[in-house]
């Protein structure tokens, strides 16, 4: 439906949003105060942050995980946590080298403490180099090596939690390929309380923004860039998940948000008797797995020596 | 009015007004997925476009 008067509910200026649930027009300030104030309540609601935290902000010098830098910045003093930035450098020609150079310029503007863990270092190559005969499978085996990658980044910097950039779009998406795989461990699957000793606590403290409010924040505040996708991005389910996600959210708005609230609601409602698989440590690398041999050890076909 | 296309392409339409979300979804693009700026300002779809404006359409990838 057209609007014949489109000002902002709060101050009656040109309005650059119009968001639902409670319906509202928004100017520029008001988007951006109302941007932060939705991500603040929700790292309140859901004790995502404790005074004297040191948050990792896992920065690929994307647009999600910068709003996510720029929107912490701007919050985390007000709660007593301090901010460090860690990129994995996964050696992607022709994709990283753009988002690495824009993630170092970010922080530096920020005065942001910045670490990077390549792939190189870490695993012997970089992911051309990993992947070169089953560059089909690019999205499973980064997938992999990154969150190893980001544990190692966070075990570095002394950080106490991981905070990630995923948006209500890449959440609701995740909900909707984990039902049509059947795959309701993964549904239930919860990574924000960690485990002593293996992993840090994971926050994604802007899935309750969508990827549209999120580069309408950046474009705000200045931040956007047009930088290249990765060439191993996405997986032929997401893709077609993405899209048909989208078309329901344009017929019926909220269709994210109700998804992420079914999501709760079985999490709450439904308790596993206990972990599916005792969780062990790799016999190769001694990192935390659920067999013999970590996911990483496979992958890269490590031998015990 | 003039619309410039995520491939930065320039489409004159003849049109005098018409909602924005109207000619998004002319054109086959969902509304969900871009971002609208009408005249330099970014604008919600439901915003009427008229003669001699300039709507410039910014899609954002994922992967980020």
């Amino acid at each position: 439906m057209a609007s014949a008067e489109n000002r902002c509910s709060l101050c009656g200026e040109p309005a650059v949003a119009r968001l639902v649930e409670p319906e509202r027009r928004l100017c520029a300030a008001h988007f951006i105060e109302d941007v932060e104030a939705r991500v603040i309540a929700a790292i309140r609601r859901e004790r995502m942050v404790f005074p004297g935290d040191r948050i990792a902000v896992g920065l690929s010098g994307g647009k999600d995980s910068t709003a996510l830098l720029l929107v912490l910045h701007r919050l985390l003093p007000a709660l007593g946590a301090d901010l460090v930035a860690v990129t994995i450098d996964e050696g992607i020609a022709g994709y990283r080298e753009e988002t690495l150079r824009a993630a170092e310029a970010l922080t530096a503007e920020l005065g942001v403490e910045h670490a990077i863990v390549t792939f190189a270092d870490l695993f012997g190559d970089d992911l051309d180099g990993l992947l070169v005969g089953r560059e089909a499978q690019g999205c499973a085996v980064c997938g992999v090596l990154r969150r190893r990658a980001l544990a190692e980044g966070v075990k570095r910097v002394g950080a106490t939690r991981l905070a990630t950039g995923h948006n209500l779009d890449d959440e609701a998406q995740s909900v909707l390929m984990n039902i049509l795989r059947g795959d309701l461990p993964r549904l239930l699957q919860d990574t924000s309380t960690g485990s002593p000793g293996h992993f840090v606590p994971r926050i994604k403290p802007l899935a309750v923004l969508s990827e549209k409010e999120i580069v309408t924040y950046l474009l705000l505040r200045g931040y956007f860039r047009d930088l290249p996708e990765c060439p191993y991005a996405g997986t032929a389910l997401r893709s077609e998940v993405r899209t048909m996600l989208a078309e329901l959210e344009h017929r019926h708005p909220g269709t994210m948000v109700r998804l992420m609230r079914f999501r709760d609601g079985i999490r709450e409602s439904f308790s596993l008797p206990g972990p599916a698989k005792a969780l062990s440590t790799c016999r190769i690398c001694g990192e935390l797995t659920s067999g013999e041999v970590c996911r990483v050890c496979a992958l890269l076909g490590r031998e015990e020596r | 009015m003039q619309i410039i296309l995520p491939d930065r392409s320039v489409r004159t339409l003849a049109c005098t007004s018409a909602p924005i979300e109207e000619i998004l979804l002319e054109l086959g693009i969902n509304p969900t997925t871009v971002i609208v700026v009408k005249n330099g300002k970014i604008v919600p779809e439901d915003v009427i476009a008229t003669e001699g404006d300039e709507i410039r359409i910014v899609r954002f990838s994922h992967g980020g």
